[in-house]
């Protein structure tokens, strides 16, 4: 054997010798560390999880301390323990037997941020006087009345002069259906003849007006209710009747029917103050709408004043509310607003009035009172 | 004869009907706000409509069927389909994320501009919340009353069959969209109830075995019970304007009373002392006092009492039952829940108990929980039979516009949280 071997021998037997008494092999295997597994249900691993989560807070959102008057409720009042809960839910608790299936709460998405941008002036693009009155629809082509929509537009009356004598003039074409001349003539003559008129005092075919001929009519425009008159009255009233003569009396009235005949043709006929504000406030009231009004505004008073034109519609420019009461400034605006509109739309067409009565119905003074309507 | 100053008119009344409006689809400032636009307007038209106090006039009645944000509007063509209010507005994104939509109100028949124009910024995930603002804003200009379409629903979902129902607390958007789920159906719930913030909620759950009071946060969904003795049962729970005491019902050897606990201290405070059943308590809007039903006089009715203390003073006063009283948040109206001839009705009266109307009627209605506004009540409604399931329900006080809320599952117990910010 060379030197070689012996070294090589010897290098090995320690090697050996060190692995068997002191090497890296452990004397005895070490314990495995292992985790007891068992098949669970997704469910039954959320519900582990979540009472793992430190989710379920004991904590109260802090909040100023608010002072309970105990006295006030009395000596027999008992106090309560303060016992903080914990809520606890063990694993064995859920899984007793709870076969119905359980689910987590779900993550609540935080609210998006919507913020309201200071107001800026987004201010209505004027309408060019081009574009009112060339309509440019995709509509088919349709006739549509020409009040609504005139091919020129007309000029708005000015408001502020007499125009009295002029509306006379205006109202000249005459245009009078003859169904409406012969019912009112056939009302009239029946319902005001003061007495009976022979035939032979009939008026002739071009009744000449003598000059004691009244300019007006005697008779009441409307029948008039029949009324108790004391016994000592009639010696006052009865005066007046002898100064008619009856040829005179049967002129006026076929002459006033003839004056129905042409200025009934485009208005209604006359009437007097509280049947005109019967008329428009029938109008407005089967018209304007006011459902969706808040309940506030519904209680609320708004007083309003406009002027209405010769042509019977409301100025636009005109109404505006003079006072308000039992709301606030809010709900007042609110009722002024859908007023304001419902008029637009209810005397578009113009209110069923007459023309001659213009100086009666050209101011206009409204209180809006819905608090009845709205307790009904 | 020339009228002597004006003539003098009153009007009393009016047509009761909606007012009609229209959305023509909004204005997309760029190409990728086409179809934000387009849900934009469909949402806005949805709310006012679904509110009852407007009428959409048909978009295919529109004689323009596109309208240009900045362009004049037509007044007589709107006028010409008897629309009554105008929305137009424009929207546009941004390349960080960002919505911004801003429109205008037209009174058409006034031919003027409502107020002026507004304009909203806000994330493009929050579409639906920006349409609800602007159908909020339309609405409370046009009305007059405080807006509520921006506001958030608590309810009880329910699942399963009839005898086995399960029951978990869910958050919706009020228009039924974003339904969210805030706790298990492992355990019964009932009765939740939003503080004024929209930040917390109370309700009642089966929990421990019997009815006990917890506090859940809506943001982390976390919950609390409340400090309340185990030795009896605690429920009906509702939030103090300012969320810092709650009121709730304590059942103990078969006596039911009111307690006000301040939730700072975890005190609570006995406010009622009668051999009755006196449960069911709500705030009103100033704190100051509640109103709780009671069967002291040997039928239940409907008592206020001072939060300070003293004598309760009966308010109902009508044939049959009432209960499940609430105060509206205007401070105005209570509404409650009544029972009379084998019905269940929805209705409202005065605080001082007059003016008593009923709003709704059927085999079971209950549990009224009013808008932000006060202007509409949303109430549980049960069908009979077998198959009879609860679903949720909304009239206006009025008695009008009665809506069902198309859930896919039944669902109880409303709570409507408040606009959001």
């Amino acid at each position: 054997m060379s030197p070689g071997s012996y070294i090589s021998f010897a290098l090995h037997l320690g090697f050996v010798g060190w692995l068997v008494f002191d090497g890296d092999f452990p004397r005895k295997p070490s314990e495995m560390s292992v985790a007891d597994v068992s098949v669970v249900s997704s469910d039954l691993f959320d519900i582990m999880v979540n009472n793992s989560s430190p989710d379920i807070s004991t904590e109260i959102p802090s909040a100023e301390a608010v002072s309970v008057t105990e006295d006030a409720v009395g000596p027999s009042a008992p106090e309560f323990d303060v016992v903080p809960v914990q809520v606890v839910q063990s694993l064995t608790q859920i899984s007793s037997g709870d076969t119905l299936p359980l689910r987590r709460p779900e993550p609540v998405a935080p609210v998006q941020d919507v913020v309201i941008l200071p107001p800026v002036e987004l201010q209505a693009p004027m309408v060019e006087d081009s574009v009112q009155t060339t309509l440019e629809t995709s509509l088919p082509p349709k006739p549509r009345p020409a009040q609504r929509i005139a091919p020129a537009a007309i000029d708005a009356p000015d408001m502020e002069m007499d125009i009295g004598a002029e509306s006379r003039e205006a109202a000249a074409p005459q245009e009078a259906p003859v169904e409406v001349a012969q019912e009112q003539e056939a009302q009239t003559r029946e319902a005001a003849a003061p007495e009976i008129v022979t035939e032979a005092e009939k008026p002739s075919a071009t009744p000449v007006v003598t000059a004691n001929a009244p300019e007006r009519s005697l008779r009441p425009r409307s029948r008039p209710a029949p009324r108790p008159v004391p016994a000592s009255e009639p010696a006052a009233t009865e005066p007046e009747a002898p100064e008619i003569d009856p040829v005179t009396a049967a002129l006026s009235a076929a002459l006033m029917a003839s004056e129905i005949t042409t200025s009934g043709a485009e208005t209604a006929p006359a009437l007097s103050a509280p049947k005109i504000a019967d008329v428009i406030m029938s109008t407005v009231e089967n018209c304007w709408s006011i459902g969706h009004l808040s309940t506030m505004a519904l209680s609320t008073n708004v007083e309003v004043e406009m002027k209405l034109a010769i042509d019977r519609k409301p100025i636009e420019s005109s109404i505006r509310m003079i006072g308000f009461e039992g709301g606030d400034k809010t709900s007042a605006e609110t009722v002024f607003a859908a007023f304001k509109s419902g008029i637009s739309k209810c005397g578009a067409k113009g209110f069923n009035l007459s023309k001659d009565d213009y100086e009666t119905w050209r101011y206009l003074s409204f209180t809006i009172d819905l608090d009845k309507m709205r307790v009904r | 004869m020339a009228q002597n100053g004006p003539l003098r008119i009153e009007i009393t009344d009016g047509v009761i009907e909606p007012l009609t409006f229209a959305v023509p689809m909004f204005e997309a400032e760029n190409i990728e706000a086409v179809t934000i636009a387009t849900e934009m307007s469909r949402i806005v038209a949805t709310d006012l409509s679904s509110s009852g106090l407007f009428r959409e006039v048909p978009p295919n009645r529109y004689i323009a069927q596109r309208s240009r944000f900045a362009e004049p509007v037509r007044y007589p063509d709107w006028r010409a389909i008897n629309t009554q209010a105008l929305v137009t507005a424009a929207v546009k994104t941004t390349s960080f994320g960002r919505l911004t939509v801003k429109f205008r109100i037209f009174d058409i028949y006034s031919g003027v501009q409502l107020g002026s124009g507004m304009q909203l910024s806000g994330s493009t995930k929050a579409v639906r919340r920006m349409a609800h603002k602007v159908a909020d804003q339309v609405y409370a200009r046009i009305t007059g009353e405080g807006p509520y379409f921006d506001s958030k629903i608590v309810f009880v979902s329910e699942s399963g069959p009839k005898d086995q129902r399960l029951k978990r607390l869910a958050i919706m958007d009020y228009d039924g969209e974003n339904l969210q789920f805030l706790t298990g159906n492992e355990n019964t719930v009932l009765a939740p109830r939003v503080s004024q913030d929209g930040k917390q909620v109370l309700y009642t759950s089966w929990e421990t075995g019997f009815p006990q009071i917890y506090l859940l946060s809506v943001s982390s969904a976390a919950r609390k019970r409340l400090p309340i003795p185990d030795n009896g049962m605690a429920f009906s729970p509702r939030f103090s304007p300012d969320a810092k005491r709650v009121v709730y019902s304590f059942e103990q050897g078969g006596n039911t009373d009111i307690y006000l606990m301040d939730l700072a201290s975890a005190r609570s405070a006995r406010m009622t002392s009668s051999p009755s059943i006196d449960t069911a308590p709500s705030f009103s809007p100033d704190g100051r006092t509640i109103v709780f039903e009671s069967d002291r006089s040997g039928t239940q009715q409907l008592y206020v009492l001072p939060v300070t203390g003293g004598a309760p003073k009966r308010i109902s006063f009508g044939n049959g039952r009432y209960g499940t009283p609430v105060w509206s948040p205007r401070g105005d109206l209570i509404a409650f829940t009544k029972q009379s001839k084998g019905r269940f009705g929805i209705g409202v009266m005065r605080t001082d108990g007059s003016e008593e109307r009923l709003l709704s009627a059927s085999f079971l209605d209950e549990g009224p929980s009013w808008s932000p506004n006060g202007r509409v009540i949303m109430f549980t409604r049960e069908t009979q039979g077998p198959k009879g399931a609860p679903s949720l329900y909304s009239v206006d006080i009025s008695g009008r516009n009665l809506r069902a809320f198309n859930l896919r599952s039944p669902a109880s117990d409303p709570s409507w949280g408040p606009v959001l910010p």
